[in-house]
């Protein structure tokens, strides 16, 4: 019971980061909104495998936070505008 | 122990990268039969292969003098973590927020401890690490208090004495 | 009764934890700028993320299961600050200024 709702406050969470994602005024808002909503939706991931107990969830959840770390990074790199300055990426 | 030469240095970090990578395997497979835990060191290898012959593998690349400190700084970093994340939540809440930047010097010796400060300064809630300067920090922080925070060098102090 | 005594520190380790990635989002409308707002998503990576996982992973006992789900905080301490240096960087070296008052 109390899984689901934890469930709910994700949910309600993730509606809040939606909301910055379409209204953004940069795309560096979108980008960070999105990749905010990637990192809860794999706890709500590991959550709802408790909630059903069906532990085997984990393993998503794991992937989904590799996946969503290499996608950010990817997006950041089409959108960058000097190549010179950035020793990072 | 007296001045080990550079070759030991090297493969005692390569044994201990080994290690790891299985122990990572094992958590996330969890099998205990023999033909398995074969395949398991097969792919083990096959990963360290690639990453060698990606030089991912350089001498200041797995560190082996802060390995036995970590633990110690972790558990400090868990406890800054969540006294700068309570400010920032208090802040969130009742409004009074006052972005400014600030810039911080550091003053670790090697590439590693450098990043190793941006890191955890961008890893506080609150504190955001924007450039990196040779040893100086671009940082934006979201009120005067955990600016101050900051400036007191005490996270700066804790990171340099990691790899003394 | 040991059942009882788990099951309520779960709920309150939750109830943490859903409090603080609920006003890291709250922070990702309120706040003002980009920069800003990257403060707001790293509240939710490290401590809302720690105390869900810490309330499940004492929930379901010492097993492989709980290794596994210490490797979620594991990876999100060494992925998000990569993550938010890197927008960061990218915001300021696009030509977005901060808000507020600028001390160099």
């Amino acid at each position: 019971m109390i899984f689901f709702a934890t469930l709910t406050v994700l949910g309600v969470s993730v509606a809040l980061c939606l909301v910055r994602a379409i209204k953004g005024p940069t795309p560096f808002d979108r980008i960070l909104s999105i990749s905010s909503i990637g990192t809860i939706i794999a706890i709500g991931i590991s959550v709802h495998g408790f909630a059903f107990e069906r532990p085997d969830f984990v393993d998503i959840s794991l992937m989904y936070i590799l996946l969503n770390f290499l996608g950010t990074i990817a997006i950041l790199r089409y959108y960058k505008i000097k190549r010179k300055k950035s020793n990072v990426l | 122990m007296a001045k080990p030469n550079k070759d030991s240095l090297k493969t005692l970090s390569f044994i201990t990268y080994f290690i790891i990578l299985f122990v990572f395997w094992f958590i996330l497979s969890g099998y205990l039969k023999t033909l398995l835990l074969f395949f398991g060191v097969i792919s083990v290898l096959f990963v360290f292969w690639m990453s060698y012959r990606a030089k991912a593998l350089e001498e200041d690349s797995l560190p082996l003098k802060i390995i036995l400190r970590l633990p110690f700084y972790w558990i400090w970093l868990f406890k800054e973590i969540f006294k700068s994340g309570i400010t920032t939540t208090a802040l969130i809440w009742n409004g009074k927020y006052s972005p400014q930047l600030i810039t911080v010097k550091a003053s670790q010796k090697n590439r590693t401890g450098i990043a190793n400060y941006a890191n955890a300064i961008t890893l506080t809630p609150g504190t955001v690490t924007i450039e990196v300067d040779k040893k100086t920090f671009l940082v934006h922080a979201l009120s005067k208090k955990l600016s101050e925070d900051l400036q007191t060098d005490d996270m700066n102090k804790v990171i340099t004495d990691l790899d003394r | 009764m040991s059942y009882n005594y788990i099951e309520l520190i779960t709920l309150i380790l939750l109830a943490i934890g859903c409090f603080f990635i609920l006003s890291g989002s709250l922070g990702l409308i309120k706040l003002p700028d980009v920069f800003s707002r990257i403060h707001a998503a790293g509240l939710i990576d490290t401590l809302g993320s720690g105390f869900i996982v810490l309330a499940l992973i004492i929930y379901s006992g010492f097993s492989l299961l709980s290794l596994k789900l210490l490797l979620i905080p594991i990876f999100l301490i060494f992925t998000s600050p990569v993550t938010g240096h890197a927008i960061a960087l990218f915001a300021h070296e696009s030509g977005y200024k901060p808000k507020g008052k600028n001390k160099k």
